[in-house]
Formats: structure tokens, C-alpha cells, sequence
């Protein structure tokens, strides 16, 4: 399997120690063999560094990339555990889903006071508990988060965040459901094509998106925040129609700062959005484009043999993971 | 040419220093230190790269602009209020560092001699200090291997001279290094112009100014950014004084005599006249000396130190040499609340002092002559229950009144504001000269009123606001109203056309209301409003006590009492609405048309007339020169009549 990268590259986030010299490190604009390993898993891109994992080492990184910031270290050290799963917002507004000792996911106001808690007790910082239902997965947005969860029967998207950005709550607050407390987005219930099974956003971004089991896109966030890229973005959950007038199957989706990359059930890959510092892969001249495009014919050219397996997005950068 | 030449300098000395301070002190002021190591490292790693001598310009903008998109980022996923100010330093600082860059870019298209010939001083120190380090290099291994300095006896004076043997070959080594960088330049620089010199027909020359207008634009909005988003991170002062700088260097007459530069030497005399203020200019070797890129005289040897604490050893050249201050730690309020009391010394703790200012030689124009803006009133709406107007109270009687505060017009309080005489603010020639031929930036609100749908924020320049939205607006534009904008800590040169009336020094009894606590504030806070007719403030109460000043044009204000019934709008979009009535006085008063969005509605609204009829107001319409006082919490709606410029004081 190999690791193919894109994008910002300020901390040598896209650098597994190959290079790395005194030079100011450039961005890099077309996606770029980073690593090659038979048994990476997964990655977590962070604005400033890249982990990535291995299946034989699910719960600590194998290989580092970029700086690690010293609260994310300290919180690695202190409770490995919150480290695999917290999500933090651009609004520093942090995260820890259900874990082993305290079953309800906590919200602290920033890292500092999660991590202030962890070492003192009684706790200093009364996190915001919410006692009332199971995250799968979590995705942080600039003010707000997202999370997949699963009361019986069916998983539900629940929204919560920011007031000021309803829009990408996708529902209207109401004093029964407020924006700052954790509710599920209607629109993203009972769909045609069968439950949501995964979601993305990113943490400094104000655009998000949900996959179906079958196989549909929905993509919605705050119009005012991305219209550079998505002028006609709702504020609702839409279908996205790519590739076709039907709109092809997708299969994996990932969503970065203001940019997105889509993988077809097909092995084709689709993007959209700002491409300022290369994260789309579209070289130095292009800055964006604001129609769904074709990405990285280069791996089709080669006779069709190696399959994209998934797609990653940080910040400002973009991962595919290529087989053989 | 001199001044442009003053700019790059200065330019050069602040990137040097503002490296050495990020290194010394990031961690230990803490006035980035919330922004993370990520940023606070990419941002020191900017300004290592800028102070070399032959920097990537073009990364160093594009890392720049992360760094400004981040901290930018954060202005919106926080509350206004409740953003950490590191950001707005984070984001000044990276904003003057870009500032600089683009200031490189300009003067190398304009004056390429100039640059260059810093560029090769730079190399030159660079290279020069590799010997200073091998030297030293020398020392330290000769004290490491547990030898004296300098070797002692006979032997040792066979060492040393063996070694001088060895320097005097490394030197000159290092003399045929330079002699060579020397010649690539030369060589380098003579293709340059030669392509320039194909390249100078009209239409290339044409294109040249353009980029240079355009580089102009960039380096004013980028700095104006920091000032209008950012509140200029606590260096409002300082970026209006590196603006001042520019300006000087962009000045018509420097711009029109290209060759007088390029024929005369520079004018040493002048530098001369202010030696005291900048050391570093005369420790420098005088200019002449170096056009011609010669080897200047070996530079004295490094202090033993100096090898380890600064990566950079040509640093140590551009730097003052005057001591540095102990690194002070000012608390994040102290920061804050020394704004207003930085006049004297505009200058940041992490940038170098800056030059003296030159002479005011020009003689203030007779503006005269000047038009005017239009007197023009599309409508004017009827007063029902006028306003007292009195000349000017004395302090302490306007002290009495604030205790049963009621509205009152001020008639001759301002006559001797320069705005109002020798200053001209109903001149947009006037204003424009102050805002660097219109070029500054300002904030603009767009749109009828600030509850209506459609209404929208830009920045645009000046020139622009005053052209599209104020002299010559097109019908089918939206209004332009330029509104409760901080302009003179923007434009501190406007500020000194207006004088703070001794009654906002006045101590107004404490507020009743303890559900909206309000600071108190140390200095009246300024705001300018400029609009042309029909711009509208809604029916609102402010936590302030207000003198409120008419300088151009007139203004129909409209006040009720603070116990009035006034229905409120409550929350919007996650920000309260609380201070600004439901009630629209312009539709209610048939004035107006109702807004689109909400004419849906219309049912209820007969009530609401009935409800709004009842209430009791006071009101009246505002002449140049005079000063309408608001009390604290009292309802009031704004209209301006004709163009309008307008200063409000808001004390407590």
C-alpha cells in the first residue's frame, strides 16, 4: 500500500523523514508518493502533522510527520485513549466521546482545560456531559461538532455548535433543541439509500458532509464561509451530483478546510474547492475550482491496477492510500 | 529617492530585529504564545528566512498568508468579544511582515540599484561571517583540546604562526569566494537589464507602473487589514507610522525623477542631520563606498558568544547598538488599555526605533477653492417636539445636568474644531489628501439599515467609498454608510482635526442596570460616521452616555426616554438583538417603504402603529457645528438629511 499526499507542507507534515534539511519546506501541488507499507490502516491528518497507522499497531502512530503541538503530546502521554478520539473545533472547543470510565462524551472549552482535569481532581473544569447517547464518530467543524450515534434502531447524525452558524448545524434551533446542545439533523434520517455511515468535516472548516449505506453523498455548511468555493451551498443536507447526471456512487468522501475529495465506487476520484496550496493536487497555477473535477488521472492511465482505497483530508492537504 | 531608499532600510532593520526578538523573547512575553508553537514557529521561521540575504519571496508571502488565513479564521469561530487577543497580534505581526515583503518587490521595480546593492550587503556580512565563525570555530577547538589562547612558548608561537598561515590562506580563499559571488551578481545584474532595456517600450513601462499601483494597494490593505480586523494587535500607532514612511517614498515628486537618483550620488548631508536617533545608519559605512560592491575592510571579530545565541551573525550588523531593554512582561489587559496612551512612543517592543520624522516642509493647502460636498436633502422630515439648544455649558453645570439627564443641543461647542475651518472635512479633496490620495481602506456598511435583510459589511478603499457610495452614486446602488468605524485610531492624522470637549471628562452617575455590566472606559471611545442622504441607524440604545458632533451636512435624530415601551428584537442568529427596537420609525412614519423581506407581515402591523404612536419623543435636525448629547440608555433613531459626517464621543 502506498501513501500519496498533497498540499500544505509548512511543518513537513507531508515529509516521513526523506528530505528534511534547514530549508523553508514548499508545499507540495501534485499528489506525491509520501511512504510505502503493506500494512498501513489509517491516518489522522492534524493542521500542523501526520500520523499514520498500521493494523499492526491500531493504538500508536508508526510513523510521524510535522510538528506536534505540546498540548496534543501531553494529552498523548496523560490518557492515550482521549488522544485516539478527541475532537477539537477552531473555536478550541474539545470533545472526548464515551470511553471505558466515563460512558458519556465530555466537552471541555479548550485542550488547556482537558487537560488541567486529567491531572487534578477534584476537577477543576466542569465539562459539559452529555449523558444520552453513544458517538461512533466524531467530526469537529470550525464552531461546532458533528457525530454519528447510535440510539436504537437507526444511527442519527446530531449536530451541535456555535448559534451564530446555524447553517451548519443543518436544523433550527428551538428551545426544546438548542444549537449548543447535541441534536439530530432531520434531514439526514430516513433517506432513500439507507442510514449515514460515515461522516467528515474539518476543524477550522465551516462545510460538511454525510455518506449513505447506499452510497449517496449529501453535503451542506455555511454558504457565507465557503463561497469562494461552493457559492451554492445549502444550509440543508443536498445530494451531491458528481461525474454524471445521475450522479455517480460514492464511496469514500473526505472534507478538508475548504475543499473536498470524493472517491467513486468506480476508483475515480472527484474534488472540489480551494486548491491555494495545492491540496487538490492541481499544481501551483490553479487556485480553485468551483465545479466538481476529475482528480489524478495518473492512476487510471496505468492499465486501471491500482485502486485508490481510501481518501484522507487535513486542514489544507489531501491522502489517498494506493494499491498494490 | 532618499525617502524610498529610508523605507528599505528601515524595512530591513525591522525584519532583522523582529527575528532576534521572536527568538529571544516568543516564549517568554506570551503575547503569541496562545496561537500554539505550529504558527508562532512558521511565523519566527518567516522572519529567519527574510533577514538572509537572498530570501524565497515568494514562499515567505505564501506562508505569510497561512499564517493571516489562520489567524483570520479565528476572528469568526470566536465571539468578537471573546477572541484571545494573541490572535490579533498574530495576525498584525504577519501582516508587517508581508507589509515588508511587498515593500521589497515595489522598490526593486522602482529603484533595482538600491535593492540590489542591500541585497549584496547582506551577502557580503553573510559571507564575511563565515570566517568570523571559522575563526572562532578555531578558538573554541584550541580551548576545547585543553591549549591556551593563544598557544604560548616557542612552540607555541610556531602554532600560531602556522595557523596565521592558515587564516591568511582561508581568507584569502574566502576574498576569491567573494570576488566570484561578486562577479555572478554583476553578471546576473547586467542580463537583467539588458532584458529591461528590451522590454522599455511604452506599453511595457505602462504595465510596470501597474504592478507597481498594484503592489501600492496590496501593501496599504494589507496593513490596513491589521487595523480594521485585527485592531492593529496593539501597533495602531506604529503601522500608521510605517504607512507615513511609504507614503513619503511614494510621494509624486520622488516618483516623476527616475534618473535624478540614478545620476546623483546619495545625499549623505541629510543623513548626517540625525545621527543621535539612528545609530545603526551611522555606524554603516556611508553609502557611496559600497555602490561600486567593493570588499569593504574586514569587519572586527565576533565577541566568543556571539557564535551561539545568534544563527544569524550578520544580524549583529543591522541591529542598534544600543542595549536592548530588559524584556518587560506586560499583561494582555495592559496591552489593551495602553493603546490610547501610546502616543508618544508609537513603536512596539519588537520592532527598532523608527527614523526621526523629516520637517513638515509643505505649507497647508488653501482648500478654499475646493468643491464641497452637495448640500443636496431628498427629504427632510418634519421636527415635532424640538430639542433645547444652548451655546456651551460650563463643566460644571453640564455635570448637574447629567444627574437628570435629558437631551440637549450644544450650539458653540465645536466652532474651533479644524474639521470645521482650516481642515475641511466637507472637502472630499481634504479627504482624500489625508487618507493617502484615498487609498487607506475603510469599513463599509452596505444596505439600507443594519436590521434588513441583504445588509452586508466590505472594506473597500476611500476613494472607492467616496466616489461609488457619496459624490456620484449610481441610483440602482445600495447605500454605502461608512459607520461606528474607529477611524481615528486608524487614521490618527484625521484625529488631530477634531478635539475630544472637555464634557466627556465629566463622571455621569453609576448605571441601575446590573444585567449588562459595562466597563468603564478609560478614554472617550471615537467613532466617524459618513454617509450620504437617506443612511439610516435603527431605533437603539447604547450603554454609553454620547456627544454626538455634526461636522458636514445635516442629521435628523429622534430620541425616546429610556422607560418608553419600546418592544425589542431579542436574539438573531445567535447574537442579541436586545438594544435595537422591533419598531422601524421610518415605515411606521411612512417615510420609508417597507423592506421586502418583511412585507408579509403587514397584519399586526396596524397594532404595532397604534403602540408606537403613543409613545412620547423628543427630536430635532442637526446643523454643521452643532453637538446633540444623548444620555445614556435613551432610544434613538439617526437619519442623515443631506452628506454626512458626523463624530460621536461615548463616555461612562
Amino acid at each position: 500500500m502506498a501513501l500519496y499526499a498533497t498540499g500544505l507542507n509548512a511543518w513537513n507534515q507531508l515529509d516521513f523523514g526523506r528530505n528534511q534539511n534547514d530549508q523553508e519546506p514548499d508545499d507540495i501541488f501534485t499528489f506525491t508518493c509520501l511512504l510505502k507499507d503493506k500494512n498501513i490502516s489509517h491516518i489522522r491528518p492534524f493542521p500542523s502533522y501526520t500520523l499514520v497507522y498500521t493494523t499492526s499497531q491500531p493504538l500508536t502512530p508508526t510513523h510521524t510527520s510535522g510538528l506536534v503541538p505540546k498540548s496534543h503530546q501531553k494529552l498523548s502521554r496523560y490518557n492515550p485513549h482521549h488522544y485516539l478520539h478527541f475532537a477539537e473545533a477552531y473555536n478550541d472547543t474539545v470533545v472526548i466521546p464515551n470511553h471505558p470510565t466515563s460512558p458519556h462524551p465530555l466537552q471541555y472549552p479548550s485542550l488547556p482545560h482537558l487537560l488541567t482535569d486529567l491531572l487534578s481532581s477534584p476537577l477543576p473544569f466542569q465539562p459539559i456531559s452529555y449523558p444520552f447517547f453513544q458517538i461512533s464518530q466524531l467530526s469537529p467543524y470550525a464552531t461546532g461538532f458533528i457525530a454519528l450515534a447510535t440510539p436504537f434502531p437507526d444511527p442519527q447524525v446530531y449536530s451541535w455548535g456555535d448559534p451564530r452558524f446555524t447553517p451548519c448545524l443543518a436544523r433550527h434551533p428551538s428551545p426544546t433543541s438548542q444549537a449548543e446542545s447535541p441534536s439530530p439533523i432531520p434531514d439526514l434520517s430516513s433517506l432513500p439509500t439507507g442510514p449515514v455511515i460515515k461522516i467528515s468535516s474539518c476543524s477550522s472548516g465551516y462545510l460538511l458532509a454525510a455518506l449513505t449505506l447506499g452510497n449517496d453523498l449529501y453535503i451542506w455548511g455555511h454558504a457565507g464561509r465557503c463561497a469562494e468555493w461552493f457559492p451554492d451551498l445549502s444550509d440543508r443536507p443536498e445530494p451531491a451530483v458528481i461525474g454524471d447526471e445521475a450522479g455517480k456512487d460514492i464511496k469514500d468522501v473526505a472534507v478538508g478546510q475548504a475543499h473536498i475529495l470524493v472517491l467513486t465506487i468506480d476508483n475515480e476520484l472527484w474534488g472540489r474547492g480551494d486548491n491555494s496550496s495545492g491540496q487538490l493536487g492541481l499544481g501551483k497555477e490553479t487556485k480553485a475550482v468551483k465545479e466538481w473535477t476529475r482528480l489524478r488521472e495518473v492512476f487510471d492511465k496505468n492499465g486501471g491496477k491500482q485502486k485508490i482505497k481510501g481518501v484522507w483530508a487535513g486542514e489544507r492537504t489531501s491522502f489517498l492510500f494506493v494499491e498494490p | 529617492m532618499q525617502s524610498t531608499q529610508e523605507l528599505v532600510d528601515y524595512g530591513n532593520r525591522y525584519v532583522c530585529h523582529y527575528h532576534s526578538h521572536l527568538q529571544k523573547f516568543a516564549d517568554a512575553t506570551g503575547r503569541l504564545a496562545g496561537c500554539g508553537e505550529p504558527l508562532v514557529q512558521l511565523l519566527t521561521r518567516q522572519a529567519h528566512m527574510l533577514s538572509t540575504a537572498r530570501p524565497d519571496y515568494d514562499l515567505a508571502k505564501r506562508r505569510l498568508d497561512d499564517i493571516l488565513s489562520a489567524s483570520y479564521n479565528k476572528f469568526y469561530a470566536y465571539l468578537y468579544q471573546e477572541l484571545p487577543p494573541c490572535w490579533r497580534s498574530l495576525y498584525t505581526e504577519a501582516a508587517i511582515l508581508k507589509f515588508w515583503v511587498l515593500v521589497i518587490e515595489w522598490a526593486r521595480s522602482q529603484r533595482p540599484d538600491m535593492v540590489r546593492k542591500k541585497e549584496w550587503e547582506r551577502e557580503e556580512r553573510e559571507l564575511e561571517s563565515q570566517r568570523e565563525a571559522e575563526y572562532i570555530r578555531e578558538r573554541e577547538e584550541s580551548i576545547r583540546q585543553g591549549g591556551e589562547w593563544p598557544p604560548q612558548g616557542y612552540e607555541g608561537q610556531l602554532e600560531m604562526l602556522e595557523r596565521r598561515n592558515g587564516r591568511r590562506f582561508k581568507q584569502r580563499q574566502l576574498e576569491d569566494r567573494i570576488e566570484q559571488k561578486r562577479r555572478e551578481r554583476q553578471w546576473q545584474y547586467e542580463q537583467e537589464d539588458k532584458q529591461r532595456k528590451d522590454e522599455q517600450g511604452p506599453e511595457q513601462l505602462q504595465q510596470k507602473q501597474q504592478r507597481e499601483e498594484q503592489l501600492l494597494d496590496e501593501m496599504i490593505k494589507t496593513l490596513d487589514l491589521a487595523l480594521i480586523l485585527a485592531g492593529g494587535g496593539g501597533a495602531q500607532l506604529f503601522i500608521n507610522d510605517i504607512i507615513a514612511l511609504l507614503e513619503k517614498a511614494v510621494s509624486p515628486p520622488t516618483k516623476n525623477n527616475p534618473d535624478l537618483a540614478n545620476s546623483k550620488p546619495e545625499n549623505e548631508g541629510s543623513e548626517q542631520e540625525h545621527p543621535q536617533a539612528a545609530p545603526e545608519a551611522s555606524s554603516a559605512q556611508p553609502p557611496s563606498k559600497r555602490t561600486k560592491l567593493s570588499l569593504p575592510p574586514p569587519a572586527k571579530p565576533l565577541p566568543a558568544n556571539s557564535s551561539t545565541d545568534t544563527p544569524i551573525p550578520f544580524t549583529n550588523f543591522d541591529k542598534p547598538d544600543i542595549p536592548q531593554p530588559p524584556p518587560t512582561k506586560p499583561s494582555r489587559q495592559a496591552i489593551q488599555h495602553n493603546i490610547p496612551s501610546r502616543l508618544s512612543s508609537s513603536t512596539p517592543q519588537y520592532a527598532p526605533p523608527l527614523p526621526p520624522p523629516h520637517p513638515n516642509p509643505p505649507q497647508p493647502p488653501n482648500w478654499s477653492t475646493h468643491p464641497s460636498f452637495s448640500p443636496y436633502e431628498p427629504f427632510t422630515p418634519p421636527v415635532t417636539s424640538p430639542i433645547q439648544r444652548i451655546p456651551s455649558p460650563s463643566l460644571e453645570s453640564f455635570q448637574s445636568h447629567l444627574s437628570t439627564p435629558r437631551p440637549l443641543i450644544l450650539t458653540g461647542l465645536v466652532s474651533h474644531w479644524p474639521a470645521l475651518t482650516t481642515s475641511p472635512w466637507s472637502k472630499p479633496a481634504y479627504l482624500l489628501s489625508r487618507t493617502f490620495s484615498g487609498r487607506r481602506l475603510v469599513p463599509v456598511e452596505i444596505g439600507r439599515s443594519y436590521v434588513d435583510a441583504g445588509w452586508s459589511q466590505k472594506i473597500i478603499p476611500f476613494s472607492e467609498f467616496l466616489s461609488e457610495y457619496i459624490t456620484s452614486p449610481s441610483s440602482d446602488v445600495s447605500k454605502g454608510y461608512l459607520a461606528q468605524h474607529q477611524l481615528f485610531s486608524q487614521l490618527p492624522q484625521l484625529r488631530n482635526d477634531i478635539v475630544v470637549p472637555d464634557l466627556c471628562y465629566t463622571s455621569p452617575p453609576p448605571k441601575v442596570d446590573d444585567e449588562h455590566p459595562v466597563a468603564e472606559l478609560e478614554e472617550p471611545m471615537l467613532n466617524a460616521w459618513l454617509g450620504p442622504p437617506g443612511t439610516i441607524t435603527p431605533l437603539h440604545t447604547d450603554p454609553y452616555h454620547n456627544l454626538l458632533v455634526q461636522v458636514v451636512g445635516r442629521k435628523y435624530v429622534r430620541l425616546y426616554p429610556p422607560q418608553s415601551k419600546v418592544k425589542t428584537r431579542g436574539k438573531e442568529g445567535g447574537v442579541s438583538m436586545d438594544n435595537t427596537a422591533a419598531f422601524d420609525v421610518g415605515v411606521l412614519e411612512g417615510w420609508d417603504d417597507q423592506p421586502p423581506s418583511e412585507e408579509e407581515e403587514e397584519e399586526g402591523k396596524n397594532g404595532e402603529k397604534e403602540e408606537f404612536g403613543r409613545l412620547e419623543c423628543v427630536d430635532c435636525i442637526l446643523e454643521p457645528g452643532e453637538t446633540l448629547y444623548i444620555p445614556e440608555g435613551w432610544w434613538h433613531y439617526v437619519r442623515g438629511l443631506s452628506v454626512s459626517f458626523s463624530v460621536s464621543f461615548w463616555w461612562n
